[in-house]
């Protein structure tokens, strides 16, 4: 790399640093005016707790949370994991004939709109109580984002370009595998992101319909002993799962697709 | 006679949309003999990429005959580069791997393609870019960057379609003098689309002019320049006169 | 870094998380919450599922109890639980066969054998019901007539409104009111005061109320014009009871035995529940004074626990067929049924 291109380099990684700037100090903001509020209307702590009560109990518990915790991610990156793959697939099937388009789209659609109370009594009778049910369940969820983004991106290639690697006698396959799939890149990370950000919320989902532990359980042993401290603490444990994931998103699509960023940020 | 490197005779090119038809090319016949550098000049929308089209194997005639290095029946893909007008460099792939983008789809093993392309950067000055991405090169090297990708996978049959249009007039005369280069140094067989009379003039042995849709051949002019080309021949009173009569002759087609 | 690079790169990285993600947890050996008794289990015992219908609570102390203590093992049964499932109910376990035994009420008894999916009843684990319509103190509704009109938050099932009008109307009133659904901490429903009368199981949320310190008016069903009935009960399938009724008869007698020491050692009982379940309830003190209460109400002095009585199978079923608080299949209410269908006692040694 050249010394300009270093400089802007660096540059850009320090701007993407500072780029976290506005969301800490909003959000240790909001956390200020949620421990004021709490401790002003005196509300019971057993319908919103003060955030300072929700962390001292994460941390008291964090040896049984820890153990649920471990539990929902590994479902989450399992599912979300599958979940790629079944979408790029699909993407792909989509993109192979405007014939499998219409016939798939509807159903692919469909899918998203079954409730999760008509397929819980099936997953748990087929599937058990192990991983199974959950990850199925983020699949499920995630799947759609990541299949519909793609095969947008790969509906919007350049027909110049095709007509270039026609012209270089490249197979329909070598096309995709060469220009079209890379080329969809930027809209597959961008429902990559959609899903992960869902993909956690997907486990607890799962895991209400049926598990031995994980998150989703635990809140709702939680409510059920009316200890809805704990339940916070469980979901402020989700929602740093969630960013986790979304920032991991982030680093693969900088990793990549580095010639992209610098045209959006 | 000895085979000619692309024959076109009698080629039509008519698009059917719902009723109506709309005839593009209407007959054409051109020549470009062996290492022959051929420049096709006509108003703008008058089927020039139609026609490097279906000398690209991209389309084909609707009616007519084209031949490739005498065979007029065999797939034409794959037996020309063919460099359309944007560079088209894939920004996920280095210089490097754009160069070498032909190769690959030939198959060849990626080591020797990279070393293939390699070469040619080195050879054409551009080595210190090869790890380079597109997104950080300026218009000029990446037209560069597409003429070596285009040069790397056929090097004996060469379609541009105007490359070097949206650059800047410096840029572009460095870049017709490296195409000069480059073109003598590999022997290449040429077929150039451009909408500048000056550049035709510079860099062509033949011009053709073609008329506004649908197009056909309206003159055939020689260029009588002696090779190597520089800029100030451009200067000469022939060139003069021969840049004005094609101006004249496109700008009557540009008002149809 | 080349294209090649990154694209192995962007591959390798997520392998990679997986890869840890699993290492960690297979290393952990994370265990489950409800956790089952005992790790040694011979070869020679016969595995048998229990599906749970609510998470962890007093109700279910005598079977913890008996795990605790090996009276399973000591029957040749290896009992595994199957956890809670807020979208699945263990009668469908059970009648599926996917869970041999589950726990259940007597209202979704009625309701399985209506829409064709039947379960039986083979003990009780509360012989009265313990359960209530309450009001908050200073509501100023004192007596069940004082709910017309008012906001009851229920669970959505069909015979609600019917056992509930019902109350009303015993105590004088004309027994319409506002049924909303919710699916809220009851005792937080009525602190907020956006439903006016909730109800509740006094053994807990009751229990729960007092240490609140939130105080009820309390209209037990029983003493309001419900025939006594019982809730929770043990079911099972009718192919377990044609197929497995050794096994029954096993599982039954260690229960048993789990709910008899229950009634007579609340607090040793309470510990059991909490050391068995890890982390689930975080406040101890509910747990004692909930079991305090529910032991000797498991069942009446000098009676042998689970017993049911004709009584209770005939007088509330009757009143929810009555009151056209049971559908079947397609939707319509159910008129008649054969109520000692749905219970038996053999499984008990009387």
């Amino acid at each position: 790399m050249s010394a300009v291109a270093q400089t802007q380099y660096r540059a850009a990684n320090l701007r993407r640093v500072a780029n976290y700037g506005p969301a800490v100090v909003l959000t240790v903001a909001l956390l200020l005016l949620w421990e004021l509020f709490v401790r002003a209307s005196q509300i019971s702590p057993r319908l919103l707790p003060s955030p300072i009560a929700i962390m001292q109990a994460l941390f008291a518990n964090w040896d049984v949370i820890s153990g649920h915790t471990l539990q929902t991610l590994l479902e989450t990156v399992i599912g979300l994991a599958i979940a790629t793959l079944l979408g790029l697939a699909i993407a792909i099937l989509l993109d192979l004939s405007s014939w499998t388009r219409k016939a798939i789209y509807p159903l692919l659609v469909t899918s998203q709109t079954i409730p999760i109370i008509a397929l819980a009594p099936l997953l748990v009778i087929w599937f058990g109580y192990d991983l199974a049910p959950k990850v199925i369940i983020v699949t499920l969820y995630c799947f759609f984002p990541i299949a519909v983004s793609c095969a947008d991106g790969l509906l919007g290639t350049d027909a110049d370009l095709l007509r270039l690697m026609q012209s270089m006698r490249a197979s329909r396959w070598q096309i995709l595998w060469l220009v079209r799939l890379p080329g969809a890149m930027p809209s597959f990370f961008s429902g990559l992101r959609i899903a992960a950000t869902y993909s956690v919320t997907g486990a607890i989902v799962g895991e209400y319909v049926a598990a031995y532990s994980g998150l989703g359980l635990y809140m709702e042993e939680a409510a059920h002993s009316f200890a809805v401290v704990l339940v916070f603490a469980a979901v402020l444990v989700t929602a740093i799962l969630s960013l986790l994931l979304f920032g991991f998103v982030s680093l693969l699509e900088r990793i990549a697709l580095p010639w992209y960023q610098g045209t959006r940020s | 006679m000895d085979t000619h490197k692309l024959v076109i005779q009698g080629v039509t090119r008519v698009f059917r949309d719902r009723r109506r038809n709309l005839e593009v090319l209407m007959p054409i016949d051109l020549t470009v003999a062996n290492g022959e550098f051929v420049t096709i000049i006509g108003p703008s929308g008058c089927g020039k990429s139609t026609l490097f089209n279906i000398v690209a194997g991209v389309d084909e005639p609707s009616a007519g005959l084209v031949a490739i290095d005498g065979d007029a029946d065999m797939k034409r893909a794959g037996k020309a580069g063919y460099m359309p007008q944007q560079p088209l460099l894939l920004p996920w792939r280095t210089v490097e791997e754009n160069v070498m983008l032909g190769l690959d789809v030939r198959h060849i093993p990626r080591k020797q393609a990279l070393e293939q392309a390699h070469e040619l950067l080195k050879r054409f000055g551009l080595a210190e870019f090869a790890q380079n991405y597109p997104a950080t090169l300026s218009g000029g090297m990446r037209q560069r960057v597409a003429l070596l990708r285009t040069v790397l996978f056929n090097a004996s049959f060469l379609l541009l379609d105007e490359p070097f249009g949206a650059l800047d007039a410096l840029t572009r005369l460095s870049l017709q003098m490296w195409l000069l280069d480059l073109w003598q140094a590999l022997h290449s067989s040429v077929l150039f689309i451009t909408h500048d009379v000056r550049e035709a003039i510079l860099l062509s042995d033949r011009i053709y002019v073609l008329s506004a849709r649908p197009a056909h051949v309206l003159r055939v002019a020689e260029v009588d320049l002696p090779r190597p080309r520089q800029q100030g021949q451009l200067a000469l009173e022939q060139s003069v006169r021969l840049e004005q009569e094609l101006v004249a002759l496109l700008m009557k087609e540009q008002r149809l | 870094m080349n294209s090649r690079v990154r694209l192995l790169l962007a591959i390798a990285l997520p392998v990679l998380l997986i890869i840890v993600v699993v290492g960690v947890f297979v290393l952990r050996g994370a265990t489950t919450t409800t956790s089952p008794q005992g790790a040694k289990t011979p070869t020679a015992m016969t595995r048998m599922t229990l599906a749970l219908d609510w998470t962890p609570n007093t109700n279910h102390t005598g079977i913890y109890v008996a795990m605790a203590k090996g009276w399973y093992r000591d029957q040749g049964i290896n009992l595994q639980l199957l956890p809670y499932s807020s979208n699945v109910n263990p009668d469908t376990l059970v009648s599926t066969g996917k869970a041999d035994v589950g726990i259940s009420a007597t209202e979704s008894v009625v309701s399985d054998y209506a829409v064709g999916q039947p379960v039986v009843s083979i003990a009780a684990i509360i012989q009265h019901n313990t359960s209530a319509l309450v009001t908050r103190a200073d509501s100023g509704l004192n007596s069940p007539r004082d709910l017309d009109g008012k906001v009851y938050g229920g669970g959505g099932a069909a015979y609600e409104p019917a056992v509930v009008g019902e109350i009303i109307k015993h105590d004088g009133g004309k027994g319409t009111f506002k049924n909303v659904t919710l699916n809220v901490d009851p005792i937080q429903a009525l602190k907020s005061r956006q439903v006016d009368f909730e109800w509740i199981y006094e053994g807990w949320e009751g229990i729960q109320a007092q240490r609140e310190g939130l105080k009820l008016n309390t209209f037990y069903i029983t003493e309001n014009g419900v025939a006594d009935y019982y809730t929770p009960t043990i079911i099972t399938g009718p192919n377990e009871i044609k197929q497995k009724p050794d096994l029954l008869h096993r599982f039954m007698a260690a229960t048993a035995q789990g709910y008899e020491f229950a009634r007579t050692h609340a607090k040793e009982s309470a510990q059991i529940l909490i050391d068995q379940n890890k982390g689930v309830f975080p406040d101890s003190g509910l747990v004692f004074a909930s079991q305090d209460y529910l032991s000797p109400r498991y069942a009446d002095p000098g009676r042998k626990w689970g017993l049911q009585d004709a009584a209770a199978w005939h007088g509330y079923p009757e009143f929810m067929l009555s009151s056209n608080g049971i559908l079947d299949a397609a939707g319509k209410p159910v008129k008649s049924m054969n109520f000692d269908a749905l219970y038996t006692n053999q499984f008990l040694s009387t």
